[in-house]
């Protein structure tokens, strides 16, 4: 067997990511990298004409009140969103990883809201919120409060999206650590039992570190579901009220399409891109770190 | 023990009931004419089943559903194929060139994609696969690619290596190892990357907005959408449409559970 | 696991196969008929029907009617990006100003002497050609609810002027009924409020008028405060709904339809729209009053059923031909009617049921094509909705927003 069959037995496997390769080319990075182009003019979006104007989109883009606000409140709903999940995700999976009747029952609820899309979800939620015939205004009428108009305060929009957010997509931490409680021995609880340490030890002691991979594993894809947050804020406040409650993600979609700034918005398209991409590669590093770990 | 379980089972239906009230919400609202102002909390004083007749007949649901689980099923097997296949070498070939294949594959998930939206429809324009079962198939597979490779790549890294090892000292390639080695363990991470995934695509609206636009191939999510006008919107129907494309993916979802949790304790767990 | 993959591939296989051998041609021309409607909208059933008309007339031609729904801006814009458009389209407001470039111009079709003067200055340009079927006309004037305005005690004929519609809106208030009710969280409703204001202050007066300056690129700043100022004031007198910027425009309609507020936001359709939630209801319109003594009353109108024909579509006779069905005098007048809006064309003439009296009332008042759509350059509409979100939040002051406004002016005039 000479040198260069050695060699081609050995990477000829990588022939396997083949397909996978040439798709993310043709149908990703080369209308990405077009689109990068776009950037660097001052399209409308759907003319056939448009001019270059270097890196003017760009350094208006640091300047822009707007695009700060929404940059804060990505961040804002990301972090926020991840948090809340955590806790609730974590709460219900304690609950449900015991054995009573309502268990499979509530689990099935709690994790149906993650199929459905995020469109038809954010205007069944826009329904519990509306000022007017709102089912939580129908509520706290019955208790003699005057409706409330909820969304009408900047910051307690964020807030209210954060929550229906989590509340929405809550099931997927909830599954991922009754999984990752399920992957703890028994045994362990039994030891430390006999030691007489407390439920609440346990929890701090046992639970909490064996959970450390579904716990990253549950970070990563809220978090990175929470900075790319679309479909709730357009349903529940659009951005508004005025550019309060925006994320990148509705704002470029609302400078691309309807203040026709296209190459603006692309703009910002790239520099969201770049911040997530920082945001995961430093995520990724958890991961390795883990793999040493183990 | 007893007390305590009741405790568990009144919590376990309080805070299902919180997660439900969406649904029962969009129940009430499908079931009442236009007409009909009562509280959305008030169940209807008759059944009135048009806004049912409107998303069957006027937005063609059943049809939507249709071509949704069309594309849906063959996304979904591509997209478990295709990233299991992809996963393989990477996971195991490990080299500067290898990690690096990985790195742009995670980076596709973070490519916000309206910024490459308008490049994306000329291009499926020009080889003519707008309106093509291909065409959207084709779309929906490569945004979806990253997290199955991204799943299967953490699963077999989780597989010994001494099975690799064995079979090579019999005298398999690398593809029969993949083939008769790997593959078949792949099953639990599998049911949760068609689970998820599966969901992904049943449910996208952005690609299908633009992609899709002949009434012959349209998905639930652009029949929900056909009663939302500027000056006109019909919310009772689109709530009914909508409440009908939810059947399918919350009884496939009650039949596969079982499977979707071992997949994921089977991949969390390493 | 084998038999499993061999079960995937052959589902792949086929499936393939199937979709490459399924989309054989039929020999029918396949006409795309592209809606920005909603599905069960009156004007969308008439087209269906016309469609399905015109496909029993000629049984090798099939028009396709698609229903965009709710992104349907977003999707014709990608679509024109990329330059594959559907053959033909409703233009909703902006067969000139966005969708022109990829318009076929309509001046040699035999209908093109009887297009109404109604809409002819909204819809031809500079170099007089036109580019859509106008099938109908949208009326602006500012919808009202008889019945509140009744129990209110207005009588809409004394409006004449700004100052007369706010003291009516004051009786309203007094009376406990919502002046004016306004879904903000969907943008255009803000515009369109912006817009009986910028003809008020701009328009009305003919004597004052500024319109010649904007066409000429110049920016009457101060005339645009006193715009503003309209949107300022009726937030700080309480006239609009408690939710105006956080509800949207279906939400308005309701309130509206209810007998709950006099005057919404929108165009004349919404008394169609307010229809179908309360059948029993009384509404009408009424004309944009003047900012000053001086000025007229006046009305907008627009392109509504206005269909146009990509130039660059393979099927552009056969689209044509389709187009000049449309045209025929019982065709726009049915689809006029469904409406309930004047026809578009002058050799028909349709129903205008609850509004009839409104618009005999108002036969002689001047009307103008949409304000920015004339006046102001591409892209303007933005800027219009998000300055006056920004004084209903009050995130800026009349003056920052006219600043503003004058600064997106002075850029977009230049491109």
């Amino acid at each position: 067997m000479n040198k260069y069959s050695k060699f081609a037995r050995q990477h000829m496997v990588n022939l396997l990511y083949l397909p996978a390769l040439i798709m993310f080319s043709i149908f990703v990075l080369y209308p990405f990298v077009k689109g990068i182009s776009l950037s660097f003019t001052d399209w409308n979006g759907f003319s056939q004409n448009f001019n270059y104007v270097g890196f003017r989109n760009y350094s208006e883009l640091f300047q822009d009140v707007n695009v700060r606000k929404a940059f804060t409140n990505t961040l804002v709903y990301g972090f926020g969103s991840t948090l809340l999940q955590q806790c609730f995700g974590l709460g219900y999976a304690l609950l449900l990883n015991q054995s009573f009747a309502m268990r499979k029952f509530a689990r099935t609820v709690i994790y149906m809201p993650v199929m459905i899309a995020g469109v038809i979800m954010g205007y069944m939620t826009y329904f519990l919120l509306q000022y007017n015939n709102g089912t939580l205004n129908d509520v706290i009428s019955l208790f003699g409060f005057a409706p409330v108009d909820w969304l009408a305060d900047g910051n307690r929009a964020v807030a209210i999206i954060i929550v229906i957010n989590s509340l929405q997509f809550v099931g997927i931490s909830m599954v991922i650590y009754l999984a990752g409680l399920q992957n703890i021995p028994k045994s362990f609880y039994e030891a430390s039992d006999i030691d007489g340490a407390g439920k609440i030890n346990q929890f701090f002691h046992i639970t909490l570190p064996l959970l450390k991979p579904a716990v990253i594993t549950s970070v990563t894809i809220n978090l990175i579901g929470g900075l790319k947050l679309f479909d709730q804020i357009k349903a529940l406040t659009n951005g508004g009220p005025g550019y309060e409650s925006h994320s990148m993600s509705t704002l470029i979609d609302a400078t691309y399409f309807r203040s026709q700034q296209a190459g603006y918005s692309a703009a910002m398209g790239i520099v969201l891109f770049l911040f997530i991409l920082v945001v995961s590669l430093i995520i990724l590093r958890m991961f390795d770190k883990r793999r040493f770990e183990y | 023990m007893k007390k305590s379980n009741l405790i568990r089972n009144i919590v376990a239906v309080v805070v299902a009931a919180v997660h439900f009230i969406p649904f029962y919400i969009a129940i009430t609202v499908a079931l009442k004419p236009r007409t009909d102002f009562s509280s959305r909390w008030a169940l209807p004083t008759e059944v009135n089943l048009d806004n049912f007749a409107y998303a069957i007949n006027r937005a063609r649901i059943l049809d939507a559903m249709r071509d949704s689980a069309i594309i849906t099923v063959v996304s979904v097997l591509l997209v478990a194929l295709l990233g299991a296949m992809a996963a393989y070498p990477l996971a195991r070939m490990k080299n500067r060139f290898n990690a690096v294949i990985l790195k742009v594959v995670l980076g596709v998930m973070m490519i916000p994609p309206l910024s490459m939206l308008v490049p994306l429809v000329t291009l499926m324009s020009d080889i003519n696969g707008i309106s093509t079962y291909w065409g959207i198939i084709c779309v929906l597979v490569t945004f979806q690619l990253p997290l199955s490779i991204f799943m299967y790549t953490n699963f077999i890294e989780a597989i010994p290596r001494e099975l690799d090892e064995a079979a090579e000292i019999d005298g398999c390639s690398k593809f029969m190892i993949f083939y008769r080695i790997i593959l078949p363990l792949l099953k639990p991470v599998t049911a949760t990357v068609v689970i998820l995934t599966g969901v992904f695509i049943w449910n996208d609206y952005q690609f299908s907005l633009y992609i899709l636009q002949s009434p012959r191939l349209r998905v639930v999510t652009l029949a929900v959408s056909s009663f939302f006008g500027q000056s006109s919107s019909n919310l009772g129907a689109a709530a009914a449409c909508a409440l009908i494309a939810v059947v399918p993916v919350i009884v496939v979802y009650i039949a596969l559970q079982k499977y979707f949790v071992r997949g994921m304790i089977d991949s969390a767990g390493k | 696991m084998k038999k499993v993959l061999i079960a995937v591939a052959a589902v792949v296989v086929v499936a393939i196969l199937y979709f490459a051998l399924a989309g054989g041609k039929s020999n029918k021309t396949e006409l795309t008929l592209f809606l920005s409607m909603q599905a069960t909208e009156p004007s969308t059933l008439t087209f269906e029907a016309l469609a399905d008309e015109y496909m029993k007339a000629n049984p090798d031609v099939s028009v396709e009617i698609i229903v965009g729904g709710g992104d349907s801006e977003s999707m014709l814009k990608t679509k024109m990006a990329a330059n594959d458009l559907p053959d033909m389209w409703s233009t909703h407001g902006w067969s000139l100003m966005r969708y022109s470039e990829y318009l076929e111009p309509m001046n040699s079709q035999p209908w093109a002497k009887d297009v109404s003067p109604l809409i002819k200055p909204a819809i031809t340009g500079k170099d007089g050609r036109f580019f859509v079927l106008p099938m109908d006309v949208e009326v602006t004037g500012i919808p009202c609810n008889m019945t509140v305005l009744e129990k209110s005690g207005v009588d809409i004929d004394d409006i004449k002027t700004m100052d007369d519609f706010f003291a009516a809106c004051e009786k309203i208030k007094q009376a406990g009924f919502i002046p004016i009710v306004l879904g903000g969280k969907d943008i255009w409703p803000i515009g369109q409020y912006m817009l009986w204001a910028a003809f008020a202050e701009l328009v009305a007066d003919t004597n004052d008028s500024e319109t010649d300056n904007l066409v000429a690129g110049r920016f009457p700043l101060e005339k645009w405060v006193d715009v503003v100022g309209w949107m300022h004031r009726a937030k700080e007198l309480g006239y609009f709904n408690v939710d105006v910027v956080t509800s949207s425009y279906n939400d308005s309609v309701q309130t509206y339809a209810q007998d709950k507020a006099a005057f919404i936001a929108s165009s004349n359709y919404a008394v169609g729209e307010g229809l179908t939630y309360n059948p029993n209801g009384k509404f009408g319109f009424i004309p944009i009053p003047a900012a000053t003594e001086s000025g007229d009353v006046i009305l907008m109108t627009g392109e509504r059923s206005a269909i146009g024909v990509w130039k660059d579509s393979p099927r552009k006779a056969e689209a044509l031909k389709f187009i000049n069905f449309l045209a025929q005098p019982k065709n726009t007048a049915r689809m006029a009617t469904a409406g309930s809006n004047p026809t578009g064309l002058t050799n028909s003439s349709s129903d205008t049921g609850m509004l009839k009296p409104f618009y005999e009332k108002y036969a002689s008042v001047k009307t103008y094509p949409i304000f920015d759509r004339a006046y102001l350059p591409s892209g303007m509409w933005d800027t219009l909705c998000t300055t006056g979100a920004a004084v209903l939040t009050g995130s800026m002051t009349p003056e920052q927003a006219a600043e503003k406004t004058k600064g997106d002016f002075k850029k977009l005039y230049q491109q």
